[in-house]
């Protein structure tokens, strides 16, 4: 391109212009940076909720692989944690009301480590009766607070019979999933006679489906809880998947605001046009001006448009905390404290196939009969 | 003299709004040889405007022929004829027709850095074109910034700075008073005369007419000497 061309595209992207000019020039988008901005922030916050639903399945669920037998340390990852379990049911009763509940059996170090940090467990009281820990969702539903005496109506597998247990509130987290921790309670290893189970808290980032694969491999039946939990897991990876298609839609729509953006600015610079017609400059040179003029400030939408998004996201946890307050049945399958993550390979690859599909529409457009007077001054 | 440019029996018409067509030009020749400046004169809608876009390549014939330098300029695609009037071409029209959003300095060196011209190079020469027009001071105003005597002497300088063999000229003086009239008009004349171009001109001034070397009527589509 020649040096008249690049002076053109520069100018008219507003280089040496004002920001007023600048703002009119994103005028056309403005509707592309709201929808940008919106896709962003959605993608975060799908992307984030999913990851910490995925990781409290490990973490509450049966650890991230579970095995009946106890593996050796030297079959698991660095930083993996192996706890020791029991699995029942039972019903709590307390002064204010009664619920079923899933039941774990755990040893005392259950929580010092990954689990204690990930549930966000501050202490347990130490020399309770049958010291219970529970999340705040299910203590707000039976009234309980931290040393409150209830009992447990717990079901004797060996003995083949329903035995009453007085236990205290220990300790109670608050409820990062109320999907999977509401009807949940941690009780001493020893008050549960089933069979001891062994779960396997692996490090952030560590594909489970190997480790199952390896410890079968030394001869240990192992479990991932992708397959433990296949349904729950299909929902989050469903979620992201669901993404992708819109995404998609998404980059359509922008190839849509781009072909009108591109009208709107041939419009405006008609005499201009005209004039760089007239002192010779090649049509086809103006119609690639023209569409680098339109790309440039579809991509400044856009990635303006992600990043305000992407803000957003990392003020949603603060949002939920503050929805979970005032109605907390409404978040039952939100996570309701997670950390939020920016998914920024998801949010290039959205502007790069936004960027991408207006390319193809205005290289048709600008060929179009339509503005065929790029063609020829004597049109316009 | 060499033969610059040729008009060779053009003819043009529109659609009527009754239906059938309206005959604008009928059959025009004319050539116009270096050095030599021509004028078309006539009353409002008669076709002179229509005859120097044709001349011009801005629009096109019914029917005729368009040489420049002798070479045909039928059947050219549209980059040639954009070539065509980068390299041979310069325009000085009523309405200057100024890039808007660029300054005079940079407007004046549009029309090199189309042929090719680097801009740093262009820039230089264009200040060179500015201050033979006596707006060296103003070389950083864009046209909203200036009056209508020092965009059409801007617009001179942008006409003669892509070095044309041909200028254009419709209603050049057609906005400007009196006294600016008279400079733009010296300017024209006296760059188009020394540098061996030639100028078609068009204009209803029968003054700025009569200091052309030929001028001509053109009247009910057809042109004769006055």
């Amino acid at each position: 391109m020649s040096d008249a061309g690049r002076m053109y595209i520069a100018r008219k992207c507003g280089k040496g212009m004002g920001l007023g000019y600048l703002l009119s020039s994103l005028t056309p988008l403005l509707l592309l940076l709201a929808v940008t901005a919106a896709l962003s922030f959605s993608i975060s916050f799908i992307v984030s909720l999913s990851s910490r639903i995925d990781r409290m399945m490990q973490v509450m669920g049966s650890g991230s692989v579970r095995t009946l037998q106890l593996p050796p340390s030297d079959a698991l990852p660095e930083g993996s944690e192996t706890a020791a379990v029991r699995n029942g049911s039972g019903l709590i009763y307390s002064e204010h009301g009664e619920s079923a509940v899933i039941l774990k059996g755990i040893g005392g170090d259950y929580f010092s480590g990954m689990r204690g940090r990930e549930i966000g467990i501050g202490g347990i009281m130490e020399g309770t009766l049958n010291p219970t820990v529970v999340s705040s969702s299910l203590a707000a539903s039976l009234s309980l607070s931290d040393g409150d005496r209830f009992t447990l109506l717990m079901w004797e597998e060996s003995r083949g019979r329903a035995r009453p247990v007085l236990c205290t509130v220990a300790a109670i987290f608050p409820s990062v999933y109320p999907q999977l921790d509401s009807h949940l309670a941690y009780i001493p290893l020893s008050l549960l006679d089933s069979q001891l189970s062994y779960e396997i808290l692996l490090p952030e980032g560590t594909d489970p489906d190997r480790v199952v694969e390896d410890l079968w491999h030394s001869g240990i039946r192992a479990e991932s809880y992708r397959s433990m939990h296949s349904s729950l897991y299909g929902n989050v990876k469903s979620s992201i998947a669901i993404l992708y298609p819109i995404l998609a839609a998404i980059a359509v729509l922008a190839a849509f605001f781009s072909s009108d953006a591109v009208q709107v600015y041939i419009s405006r610079d008609m005499e201009d046009i005209r004039a760089m017609l007239i002192l010779g400059m090649q049509p086809r040179a103006l119609r690639r001006a023209y569409m680098l003029i339109t790309l440039f400030p579809t991509a400044v939408s856009a990635i303006l448009g992600a990043a305000a998004g992407a803000v957003l996201s990392l003020l949603s946890p603060a949002m939920l905390g503050w929805i979970g307050e005032r109605n907390p049945g409404m978040l039952d399958y939100y996570v309701t404290s997670f950390l939020p993550v920016v998914p920024v390979h998801l949010l290039l690859l959205m502007i790069v196939l936004l960027l991408l599909v207006s390319f193809i529409s205005l290289s048709f457009l600008l060929r179009r009969r339509a503005l065929s007077f790029l063609r020829s001054p004597e049109q316009l | 003299m060499n033969e610059l440019l040729a008009l060779q029996d053009i003819s043009k018409s529109f659609p009527s709004p009754g239906g059938g067509r309206i005959s604008i030009l009928s059959g025009i020749s004319l050539s116009l040889f270096s050095g030599e400046i021509v004028a078309i004169t006539g009353r409002s809608g008669s076709g002179k405007s229509t005859l120097l876009s044709i001349a011009a390549l801005l629009s096109t014939p019914d029917s005729g022929r368009i040489l420049y330098s002798g070479r045909d300029t039928h059947g050219m695609g549209e980059g040639e004829i954009a070539h065509l009037r980068s390299h041979s071409m310069g325009f000085v029209f009523q309405s200057s027709l100024l890039l808007s959003d660029f300054s005079a300095l940079e407007n004046t060196a549009m029309p090199m850095m189309i042929q090719g011209m680097r801009r740093r190079d262009a820039m230089k020469e264009a200040e060179r074109y500015l201050s033979l027009v006596g707006l060296l001071d103003r070389k950083d105003h864009r046209p909203a910034a200036m009056s209508g005597g020092e965009r059409q002497r801007t617009a001179i300088a942008r006409a003669l700075a892509g070095h044309p063999f041909v200028i254009f000229a419709d209603e050049p003086t057609g906005s400007l008073d009196e006294r600016s009239a008279a400079d733009v008009e010296d300017l024209l004349f006296s760059a188009v005369r020394d540098e061996g171009r030639c100028m078609l001109l068009v204009t209803h001034d029968r003054a700025l007419a009569d200091r052309a070397d030929r001028v001509l009527q053109l009247s009910e589509g057809v042109l004769s000497d006055v």
